[in-house]
């Protein structure tokens, strides 16, 4: 196991993991007020256009997007249990929990894949891209900039957490972490729970109109 | 260093039964939305997706055993975005149309446009008769504010030259659904000689 040194300026390693850790909460008070954007953009536009929005997402992939919430709460669970393990000094444990979360991770952006292509396929695309015959109403291409920026940018926030997973997936195995230092583990998991809180409201809003 | 312990022990019960709770409320939520309760729908969806948030931010993220100031700093971007979504509803479905009564009726029997519009009005007679430098204003404003949605649609082409004048000029309620408020007159009246240029 190795040894966490706390950094000079912290009086002690509990300070250290608090200050870390209400940087990393200010941090997702931005990305909330990120996606706030488009969820404002969202609502606005389905206030005006409620039946364009009702008839494009039934072009959505109901199964799919279930499928991918389930996906994401399993993860979720694993995330938390990997940061519990992680404080118990069972850092082989985390990385096998760590493990599956990136599983997890990875199998979202499969099916997100796969359901971008039919989109695609489809010419059910954002502005003048939009092709697709049976819907006729120029707002339609609305719904669907809104479904790939907000879907988009919540598929870049995977990423970003998988390759942020993977990293503290290697330093378990290492065996970096234990009951005294354990921030890298926590932090990740926060931001992995608040990927899966934004798909909580991207789900019912895009998939489950009407 | 007990502060720092406290809430780590003994959660993963309690994280157990949390994953129970949001694959049920998925399983409630997916399968509600196949019924239509109307205005209910979107109330019960939100409302699902709200209890599952909370219980994620409460348990998952740890937020019921951590410090009052993490608490306060994640719950302000809510009252944020709550302001955010508030102000910017009100504003565009609460504003009404203004000037739309200062401006003069179009006599329906009228077939010519200019002829119809200008009757007796001293605010339009400037702008009424259609110029080059006013269809390219037209033509610049229509990319700014109307592009977004009527760049597929042909719809507005044939819509007769009254009606053009109305949706645009007089802003009438139960046409276009924008608001031309924010536009002056002659913005206005230049977007009507663009639309129309293009028939």
């Amino acid at each position: 196991m190795i040894k966490h040194i706390v950094a000079e300026h912290f009086e002690s390693a509990e300070q250290a993991f608090e200050s870390s850790k209400l940087g990393l909460w200010l941090f997702l008070v931005t990305e909330i007020l990120l996606f706030g954007g488009l969820f404002v953009i969202y609502i606005m536009f389905r206030g005006l256009y409620p039946e364009v929005f009702h008839e494009a997402s039934h072009h959505l992939n109901r199964t799919m997007g279930a499928l991918n919430t389930v996906v994401l709460i399993c993860s979720s669970l694993t995330m938390a249990m990997a940061v519990s393990r992680a404080q118990h000094n069972e850092s082989k444990k985390a990385a096998v929990l760590l493990l599956i979360t990136f599983l997890c991770g990875l199998t979202f952006m499969v099916v997100k894949y796969f359901e971008y292509t039919h989109k695609i396929h489809e010419g059910l695309l954002p502005g003048v891209h939009f092709s697709f015959a049976e819907m006729t109403d120029p707002k339609a291409p609305l719904f669907f900039s809104l479904y790939f920026m907000m879907t988009g940018l919540h598929g870049i926030h995977v990423l970003v957490g998988m390759g942020l997973i993977l990293w503290v997936l290697i330093r378990a195995v290492r065996g970096e972490f234990s009951s005294e230092y354990f921030t890298p583990v926590e932090l990740t998991g926060l931001y992995w729970h608040l990927v899966d809180l934004i798909w909580i409201y991207l789900f019912p809003l895009l998939y489950l109109i009407g | 260093m007990r502060r720092f312990l406290k809430y780590i022990e003994g959660h993963e019960t309690t994280y157990l039964l949390v994953w129970v709770a949001l694959l049920v409320l998925t399983v409630l939520t997916v399968s509600v939305s196949y019924y239509n309760f109307g205005i209910l729908n979107i109330v019960v969806a939100m409302g699902v997706a709200t209890v599952k948030g909370t219980l994620v931010c409460l348990y998952f993220m740890h937020l019921k055993y951590d410090n009052r100031l993490n608490q306060v700093v994640f719950v302000s971007a809510f009252v944020f975005l709550a302001i955010f979504i508030g102000l910017t509803g009100s504003d565009l479905f609460l504003r009404t149309p203004v000037r739309s009564s200062a401006i003069p009726k179009v006599s329906s029997s009228s077939s010519d446009l200019i002829g119809g519009l200008t009757g007796g009005s001293h605010l339009s007679k400037n702008f009424s008769h259609t110029t080059p430098e006013l269809v390219k204003r037209g033509q610049e404003l229509f990319k700014v504010h109307c592009t977004a949605c009527h760049s597929l649609g042909k719809s507005f082409k044939s819509e007769t030259s009254q009606k053009v004048y109305e949706a645009i000029v007089r802003n009438v309620p139960g046409g276009d659904p924008h608001s031309f408020s924010d536009l002056g007159e002659k913005e206005r009246w230049a977007l009507v000689h663009y639309v129309e240029s293009l028939k």
